[in-house]
Order: structure tokens, then C-alpha cells, then sequence
């Protein structure tokens, strides 16, 4: 191209109107190039005009404008506020840490080491970060990155997805808890990551440092708080004695503050009823005693104990006891065998979520809000746990493990946290995918299912790219197989759809729906590459309806379906489908489980499923929990024990995974011989995700108490994979540090999820009292833990949980129950809470 | 002050309809840039929230003697170049088409195919552009800004947004000149 033409084309790129000079439209009159690149112009200017916008989902408007209309503060002020909140904090370390200086027993040196470590605590980065970065200023910013993820239909473990800036994470918690944070975090590292030989490292590092420089300033300043963080304070055996004596004037001042708050935070017509229906407490006080002896018999967690009454000084007492008594139980607990294999509780995908968003979304927010003086938060306000989780560098996964404590004296009872965190890398590529589509079209089809049936497959042909195969095979009308790999395109499934829905075509075939899902398995399994990535060849099942008794069927389809290599996921249509049979199929065929809630979300929902595969980071993990001699396990929290013929499913899915990583990627076969101690395999994890299990277990006495390993199939560094990690406790009483309460936290997150989703099924259920007792009794644990536990004061979590409830437990009480409406939306906001609290949200 | 802005004081001073009529406004222009952008699909949602609560919480700062357009795509820009900054390994963007809401095409299906194949083939195309050149195509061309507010809202200088558009301009325009030279082979008239 000569220079002419260069200069003639930027020039009309510039400004493809511009006035041509005469030695210019003479030239454009002889070169096609430049004459063709003029047409060219033209064109784009027309195709931009007829460029369609794409518009955000409703879903996620609504989202946004409920979660604007319930934060109360402006963005300019909010800053204001945050900067003094800072300084004012900054102005207290400062001086707690001259304090601290001043005592005479720390050398000069000491002095000198501990200052440099205070300057370079993380507290000040947090400042910093504020300062500049133009983030969101309240709650809803830490919550929506920190979104957890999940489970079966038991909520049953923590999954956190972590993709999102870290730095925003931090900037809603105090200081202290932001150092407390960022020092378990590297302190789990310290102690449990991947490769530390057992035993466990003790706390060392910059941050632990400075933690404990600023509880020893902590300390020097409050002698309250000093008496009350004793060892005595801990739970455990001394605990309870101490709530009676030590503690017992500070306590009861803390109640009487404690009631204040809560009833000032109702309003007054509430305020009143409360005050005045004193009375009535034992009446809901019993109901409170047989919903939670009913749930902690399902979690196997508490004894059934007296319960109490909201903002009742004797009742919290013993609810908060109670507590305390059970986890201080060493003896006569069931004794439950620690090896063989053990159910998955990491199963991506969020349907329930959505179920009850959609529920939400079609009912009448205000009809509730009627009932309360400010606006209501309700679910929006949930927080989520931020787990102290190092995201790997060099690998797939990080292993971690902590127990509630560091330290015991003899036989305790103790929570152990073993936790996954997956990296944030991930391809993002997707191969060419071979996919059999089954629509479940039994019985009589509603429009509108007719109609996101529709968009779910049309969602499909867009997503299609060259090199894909998709068919699609209906069940329970004439048909059978109506598109075929080689006929996916519009036209076709246009026509296709229309003979489904619109006409029909005598003496066609109808497929019952095993023999539907037997026939797309068999297109997909014969077009299926080998060589080709697992998950490139998937089964895809719509469903509108119960599945009934077919879903044995449909999960030994599945099953077979994921140890030939092809992973099974399902898709819910509207609001009749049965969340745990689509969990069951979904888990047995090593897939993902969806809802479509209206058809605009299929184009989404589709670009997910199709995209998984891109975002899988590790498979086949394999984790081995091995308790030491002594050491008895009273609960692996959520799971079960799978019986002999669930254990083999596990041992051909995981070995399927094997062999065919190590055909297409190279990476030994490895997979094969069982291990020791607790086995849990995960099919797949996804980058950015975190999932944690807890385990309830006795420690006869200080010394190694648990070692774990985690093997897996690194798709990010194409290797095989592991990490090791254990714990070994102390002797003594060392006081619980931030991880020890993390462990408790996550502890209390699935107490808080069980509770909440426990009321809103009462609530559903017309069992007002049994919602009511189920919400105070939690509510009261939590505000005694509050006062046990001087940390939890100021954690910015305990408190949200608190005020989450306080605002249930002020509608319960506000007459907002007597009408449907206010009911169904709380009582399925109730049941949306407790999801949100331990899966990601959406 | 133009409507947009007086929508966001009227939320400033606690109208809560201002607020969704200001999202009703601008959802499908800030949701269609991010697109275009190049943010996936798994993040698209979050960070629209994002952008919007960000204008929400910056609501005290705006000046009501400045154009609010330019105003929200500055936020919307610099969320969508942050969330790029964390994301080290960038997935790469599968092409969608216009969002199928499963109705059926209509009588005029085949036109509207030919002309969703163009749109899809030049979201494709803007998507292989440099980021700097997509946001600039995505101000000037599709939301029809003055390349002086979009250079405003981009943090650019005019000059460098116009170098911008001019580059993506030839690239695209060449690439539709190959695509339309090839279709000609295709179909001998």
C-alpha cells in the first residue's frame, strides 16, 4: 500500500466524514483498496448504530436497588466518618503502644524490634488503602467478594469464592480485627501450609508479632477485659464456674446493656410488647427448647437444654451455658469411627439460592416493610465469613488446619477446621464441548416453562461455537431426539421447538426420561474424544418437575455417566423442582446444579456451565484426615460416613478422573489404593474457591492431634499435587488467638444457617412459636458468646449476625405473621439468610 | 444541569425512585460497555453492582454543572481497568450474541439473522481490539459521547482517545473489507 493510501485511510478513520481534496478523490477513484475501505467506513458506522446494548438481568438490578435503598449512608459522609474512625483508632494503638513501651521489663532491644513491627503492621496498609481506593463504603462490598459457596441440601460446610480484590475485604473491620485477620492468615501459613512437617510450627512472624504487641497493649489499658481473657474465661471446663464469679458483676452490667440495645433497636410499638409480654416468655421459651432440641438432634451438635427468652438476664444464661456445657463434654459422646469414606460437601452451583431470590423477587417487600419503622435489610444484610485462607502460588490448592485452640490440659472437646483454597488463576479457554441436552417434557408443560425451555436452548445455539457438538433429546414427547449434533443450528431448532410446543407429529417417538438420558449418553459418548479435556463431554439435564422415584435412576445414569468421562449437570426450570434430588444427581455425576429462574438468565446460565470446565483448577482431590491415637471423633460436621456401595461410586469416579488426566494431560495415574483415616474426594475444584470442614473431636491431651493430606490433580501447574498439613497442641491454657475464633466463627456460621433456614420452614409451616424459640434461642447464644468472648465484642461478623436476627426477631414479634404475604416474604427471606450465610451468593 | 445529573441529586437528597429511574437509564449502556470491555461473564454482574454502588456512594461529589454521563463511565471505566489489573490471566472472552429472551424470530427471521450475524461478528472483532481502543469505540461510537467527554471520562487526552478511535476504526473497517471480499468469493454473482 503506498503512502497515499496510508494516509488517506487514517484520514478517514479519523473522520469518515471529512471533506476529501481533489488529489485525494482522485486517487480514491483509482485505488480499490482505498475505495473498498471507504465502503468499509460506511458500513461500520451502520453496523454501530445497529449494535444491540446488553442489559444486565433483573435479578441483579433488583439486587443492587435493594441493597442502595437499604444503605443509609452517603458516600461523601461515609468517608468522613471511616477517615475518623481510623484516626481515632489509630490514636489508640498509638498510645496503647507508648504504654506498652514504658513497660520495664522489655529491653531496650525488644523495644526497639516491637516498634518496627508496629509500623509495619497491616492496619496501616488497610489506612492507607482507604484513603485512596474509591471503594464501597458499607458492609454490602465485603459481603458480595466474600461469597460462599456450596453443598448438598444440608448446609453443611463453608465455601468461599474468593475472586474478587482482597483489599476491599478489609476495609469494613477494625483495626484490630484487620490486623487479627491478615495475622491468621499468614499464621495459618505458618503453621499448617502444605508441606510443614507435622508438628505444627509455633506462632513466629512478623504479624503474629505485632498481634501480640497489641494485646499486650490491649491489655495494659483494660484490666476488665485483662480478667475476663484469662485462661478462665475460655470455654471449657473452667468456663462456666467463672461466668458465676469473676465475671459475674461485669456480665450482668453487660446484659442489662445488652437488653437496652436490643429493645431501643426495635420500634416502639414492639418495644412495648416485648416489655410488656414478659409473661408469655415461657410459652415460647418451651417452644424454643423442642425446635432447637430438634436441630441440634439433626446436627448432632447440642444437648436439648432450657431455652430463653429474648432479652431474659436467667434464660440467655443458660442458653449461652448450654453452649458452653457442650463443648466442654468429654465423656459418654458417641464414638464414631475416623477412616473409610466420607460424603463431598463442595458441590458448585447455587439453585436454592435462586430459588427462594425468585421467590423474593415475585413477592411483596412492602407489604413487610409495613411492619417495621426503618428500612428492612433482611437477607441483604447477611455477611459472610472471610476465611484466612493464602491463596497458593506455586500450586492448584493450599491445605490448611486449625483447631479452636492452641493449647489444652486434658481431655477437651474441640472444633478442627481443615480448609481448602484454590488459586485465582485459571485458562478461562474452554474446548470444543460435546453436549447432550435432555429437556424433561412430561406431563403437561406450562407456557412460561415452555417458554425458558425454549430460551434455555436457543441460550445454547448462541454460545455454540464451530468446533461444539450440541443435540438436544426430549423425554415425554413426540420426538425423541429432535436435533442432532449436526443439525444445532437456528433454523433447525426453530422449527424443532415449534413442532414441540406447537404441533404435533403423530406416530413420533416418545422417549420415557431414562431412555432419553440413555440416548443422549450414548450420542455424546460415541462423539466423545478421549484425548479431548474431562468435562468437554457433559450431559445436560432440564428438568421443570419432581423427579419422584425415577431419581435413583437418573443418579446411577449419572454415576456411569462420570466414570465413562462425561460429568452429568442438571438444570432446575421455575419453582417445582426438588432441590436435593437435583444435588443427588448433580453430585453423583460429578457436574454443577443450576436454576433457571425466567429466561433471560439462560444466556448466563449456559455461558456458566459451558465455562466451568475453563475455571477448574484442580481435580480428583483427595484429602486424608488422620486423628492421632487417642484422639475421638465425635462428628465430621454435615458429612456421613457413605456405606460400602458409596464408597466404591467414590473410588470409580476418582480413578476415572485418573486415568483420563493422564491420558490427556500427561500427569501419572496415581489413584487406586485407599488411605488411612477420613477420605474425602472432590471431583473438581474451581479457581478462587475456598471449603472448609469442620470436625468435632476430643483431644485427650496436649501433643499431635490431627495430620492431613490433600492430593490432587493440578490442571494450573499439569502435575500431580499435594499438600500436607497438621496440628500439634500445647500444654496449658493459652488464650484462644484470631484463627482459634475463626474456627468458632465458621463454627457459629452453620449454627446461624441452620437456625435461620429452620425458622423460615417453621414460619412456612404456620409454627409461629417454634420460628419464634428457634431465632430468640440463637440470638441469645450469640449475645452470650458476645459477653463471654471480650473479642467478639468488636467483630464486626458476631455483631452483623446479631443485628441480622434482632431485626427477624423484631418482625416475628410485629404482627407481620398474622397476614400471608409479610409471612411467605420472611419466611423465605429467613430461609434465603441462612443459604447466604454459607454459600456464595449469586 | 441535564435530567441524568438532576436524577442523582434528587438521590442525593433522599428520593428513592431517582436512584432506580437513574439505573433504569443508564443499566444497559454501563452493562453493554463492561461487555465490550471484555469482562467475562462471572464477573459482569458483580462488577455492574459495583459500578453502580460506587455512583451511589460518590453521589456527594457530583458537581451539578457537569454532564453525568461522562461522570458514571469515569467510575465505569476505572472499575472495569481495576478488575482487569486483578485479573492476571485473562479468560478469554466467548462471543455472545444479542441475549435471546426465547421468542421466537418472527416473519423477519432471516434478515434478523443476517443482521445478529454482523452484530456477533463485530462484537467479536471489538473484542480482539486493545483495551484502550475498545473502551474508546465503545464512548464514541456506541454510546455516541463527544470525544471530548469521553476522553473526560476515560482520563485521556482528546488527542489520545482520537489516535484511539482511529486505529480501531481502520482495524475493524479492514477486517470488514476482508470479511465482505470473502463473502463475495462465496456467493459468485
Amino acid at each position: 500500500m503506498s503512502t497515499i493510501c496510508n494516509e488517506l485511510q487514517e484520514k478517514l478513520a479519523s473522520e469518515p466524514r471529512s471533506l476529501l481534496s481533489p488529489d485525494e478523490q482522485e486517487h480514491m477513484s483509482a485505488c480499490s483498496d482505498c475505495s473498498r475501505m471507504l465502503v468499509a467506513l460506511g458500513e461500520l458506522s451502520g453496523a454501530f448504530k445497529k449494535m444491540p446494548a446488553m442489559d444486565a438481568p433483573q435479578v441483579i438490578v433488583d439486587q443492587l436497588l435493594a441493597t442502595v435503598l437499604h444503605d443509609p449512608e452517603a458516600g461523601a459522609v461515609h468517608r468522613v466518618v471511616a477517615g475518623g474512625d481510623r484516626l481515632r483508632r489509630l490514636a489508640s494503638d498509638t498510645k496503647a503502644f507508648l504504654l506498652f513501651l514504658l513497660r520495664p521489663q522489655f529491653a531496650l532491644p525488644l523495644t526497639a524490634l516491637a516498634a518496627l513491627l508496629f509500623l509495619l503492621m497491616p492496619g496501616m496498609d488497610g489506612m492507607q488503602r482507604q484513603a485512596t481506593m474509591p471503594v464501597p463504603a458499607a458492609p454490602p462490598s465485603r459481603e458480595d467478594p466474600a461469597s460462599i459457596d456450596s453443598l448438598t441440601s444440608d448446609v453443611s460446610s463453608v465455601n468461599v469464592v474468593n475472586d474478587h480484590d482482597a483489599s476491599t475485604n478489609v476495609l469494613w473491620v477494625s483495626d484490630d480485627n484487620l490486623a487479627e485477620e491478615q495475622d491468621g492468615s499468614s499464621d495459618a501459613k505458618a503453621r499448617g501450609h502444605v508441606t510443614t512437617p507435622l508438628p505444627t510450627a509455633p506462632r513466629e512472624g512478623r504479624l503474629a508479632a505485632a498481634a501480640e504487641v497489641k494485646e499486650e497493649s490491649r491489655r495494659a489499658l483494660d484490666p476488665v477485659l485483662d480478667a475476663k481473657d484469662s485462661p478462665q474465661a475460655q470455654p471449657g471446663e473452667v468456663g462456666e464456674k467463672l461466668q458465676k464469679d469473676t465475671l459475674k458483676n461485669d456480665y450482668e452490667e453487660l446484659l442489662k446493656v445488652r437488653k437496652k440495645a436490643a429493645v431501643e433497636a426495635l420500634d416502639g410499638q414492639t418495644a412495648d410488647r416485648l416489655e410488656s409480654g414478659r409473661a408469655d416468655k415461657p410459652m415460647a421459651v418451651a417452644g424454643g427448647v423442642a425446635a432447637g432440641a430438634e436441630t441440634l438432634a439433626r446436627a448432632g451438635r447440642l444437648e436439648a437444654g432450657g431455652g430463653g427468652g429474648f432479652a431474659d438476664k436467667r434464660d440467655t444464661t443458660t442458653s449461652v451455658q448450654r453452649f458452653w456445657r457442650e463443648r466442654s463434654i468429654v465423656d459418654g459422646l458417641p464414638s464414631i469411627d475416623a477412616t473409610g469414606y466420607w460424603s463431598n460437601t463442595y458441590l458448585p452451583g447455587d439453585p436454592s439460592i435462586r430459588l427462594l431470590q425468585s421467590r423474593l423477587t415475585s413477592g411483596d417487600r412492602a407489604a413487610l416493610q409495613a411492619y417495621a419503622t426503618t428500612p428492612l435489610r433482611l437477607d441483604d444484610a447477611v455477611r459472610q465469613i472471610a476465611e484466612p485462607f493464602d491463596a497458593p502460588r506455586d500450586a492448584a490448592l493450599s491445605l490448611f488446619v486449625q483447631p479452636d485452640r492452641q493449647a489444652v490440659q486434658g481431655p477437651t472437646r474441640m472444633l478442627v477446621q481443615v480448609g481448602l483454597q484454590a488459586t485465582k488463576r485459571f485458562s478461562g479457554r474452554r474446548p470444543a464441548m460435546n453436549v447432550g441436552l435432555v429437556v424433561d417434557l412430561r406431563g403437561e408443560i406450562p407456557v412460561d416453562v415452555a417458554a425458558r425451555v425454549r430460551a434455555l436452548v436457543m441460550a445454547f445455539a448462541q454460545a455454540k461455537e464451530p468446533d461444539d457438538r450440541f443435540s438436544v433429546t426430549v423425554a415425554g414427547k413426540p420426538g425423541a431426539m429432535i436435533v442432532k449434533a449436526s443439525d444445532f443450528k437456528h433454523g433447525f431448532l426453530t422449527v424443532a421447538l415449534d413442532r414441540l410446543f406447537n404441533q404435533a407429529t403423530p406416530g413420533a417417538e416418545v422417549l420415557d426420561l431414562p431412555s432419553a438420558l440413555a440416548t443422549a449418553q450414548q450420542v455424546v459418548a460415541t462423539a466423545d474424544d478421549p484425548d479431548a479435556p474431562l468435562g468437554s463431554s457433559l450431559i445436560v439435564l432440564a428438568t421443570s418437575q419432581p423427579l419422584g422415584e425415577a431419581t435413583a435412576a437418573i443418579r446411577a445414569a449419572a454415576h456411569r455417566s462420570a466414570v465413562a468421562g462425561v460429568p452429568f449437570s442438571v438444570v432446575g426450570i421455575g419453582n417445582r423442582v426438588q432441590l436435593d434430588e437435583i444435588d443427588s444427581i448433580a453430585l453423583a455425576g460429578q457436574g454443577n446444579r443450576r436454576l433457571l429462574g425466567v429466561g433471560s438468565e439462560a444466556t448466563q446460565l449456559v455461558d456458566r456451565e459451558l465455562s466451568a470446565i475453563g475455571r477448574a483448577v484442580a481435580r480428583a482431590v483427595r484429602l486424608s484426615i488422620r486423628l492421632q491415637p487417642g484422639v475421638k471423633l465425635v462428628d465430621v460436621i454435615g458429612a456421613r460416613r457413605l456405606d460400602e456401595n458409596h464408597a466404591q461410586q467414590v473410588r470409580e469416579a476418582e480413578q476415572s478422573i485418573d486415568q483420563r488426566t493422564a491420558r490427556n494431560l500427561g500427569v501419572q495415574a496415581d489413584r487406586g489404593d485407599d488411605e488411612e483415616g477420613i477420605q474425602i474426594v472432590i471431583p473438581t475444584f474451581y479457581s478462587g474457591d475456598a471449603h472448609t470442614i469442620l470436625l468435632d473431636v476430643v483431644a485427650p491431651a496436649s501433643g499431635p492431634l490431627v495430620e492431613v493430606t490433600a492430593k490432587y490433580k493440578d490442571l494450573v501447574q499439569v502435575r500431580n499435587g499435594s499438600a500436607r498439613a497438621g496440628v500439634s497442641l500445647d500444654r496449658g491454657t493459652t488464650p484462644q488467638g484470631p484463627l482459634e475464633r475463626n474456627v468458632l466463627k465458621n463454627f457459629l456460621a452453620l449454627r446461624l444457617s441452620a437456625t435461620l433456614k429452620q425458622a423460615g420452614e417453621s414460619l412456612a409451616a404456620n409454627d409461629d412459636a417454634a420460628a419464634l424459640s428457634t431465632v430468640t434461642d440463637f440470638l441469645e447464644l450469640l449475645q452470650g458468646l458476645q459477653t463471654d468472648l471480650p473479642e467478639f465484642q468488636k467483630d464486626a461478623d458476631i455483631a452483623g449476625d446479631i443485628a441480622l436476627m434482632n431485626e427477624y426477631l423484631a418482625l416475628l414479634h410485629s404482627g407481620a405473621t398474622a397476614q400471608p404475604q409479610p409471612r411467605a416474604y420472611l419466611a423465605t427471606s429467613m430461609q434465603l439468610a441462612g443459604r447466604l450465610k454459607v454459600m456464595r451468593r449469586p | 444541569m441535564d435530567d441524568d445529573g438532576a436524577l442523582l441529586i434528587r438521590h442525593r437528597d433522599g428520593d428513592r425512585e431517582a436512584f432506580a429511574e437513574l439505573v433504569a437509564r443508564y443499566r444497559a449502556p454501563v452493562y453493554s460497555y463492561q461487555y465490550r470491555c471484555g469482562v467475562d461473564a462471572a464477573a459482569r454482574d458483580d462488577l455492574f453492582q459495583e459500578i453502580f454502588i460506587k455512583v451511589h456512594r460518590a453521589a456527594a461529589s457530583f458537581r451539578p454543572d457537569q454532564p453525568l454521563k461522562p461522570w458514571i463511565f469515569t467510575i465505569a471505566a476505572n472499575t472495569v481497568r481495576s478488575h482487569f489489573r486483578g485479573v492476571r490471566v485473562r479468560d478469554i472472552v466467548a462471543v455472545e450474541a444479542e441475549p435471546d429472551r426465547g421468542v421466537d424470530p418472527g416473519p423477519d427471521a432471516q434478515h434478523l439473522s443476517e443482521a445478529r450475524e454482523t452484530a456477533v461478528w463485530l462484537e467479536r472483532m471489538i473484542q480482539n481490539l486493545p483495551l484502550a481502543q475498545r473502551e474508546a469505540i465503545s464512548l464514541c461510537c456506541l454510546e455516541e459521547m463527544p470525544q471530548e467527554q469521553a476522553a473526560a471520562a476515560l482520563g485521556l487526552p482528546v488527542n489520545t482517545v482520537k489516535t484511539h478511535l482511529r486505529r480501531a476504526r481502520l482495524t475493524l473497517a479492514q477486517a470488514l473489507a476482508r470479511r465482505n471480499a470473502a463473502q463475495r468469493r462465496e456467493v459468485p454473482s
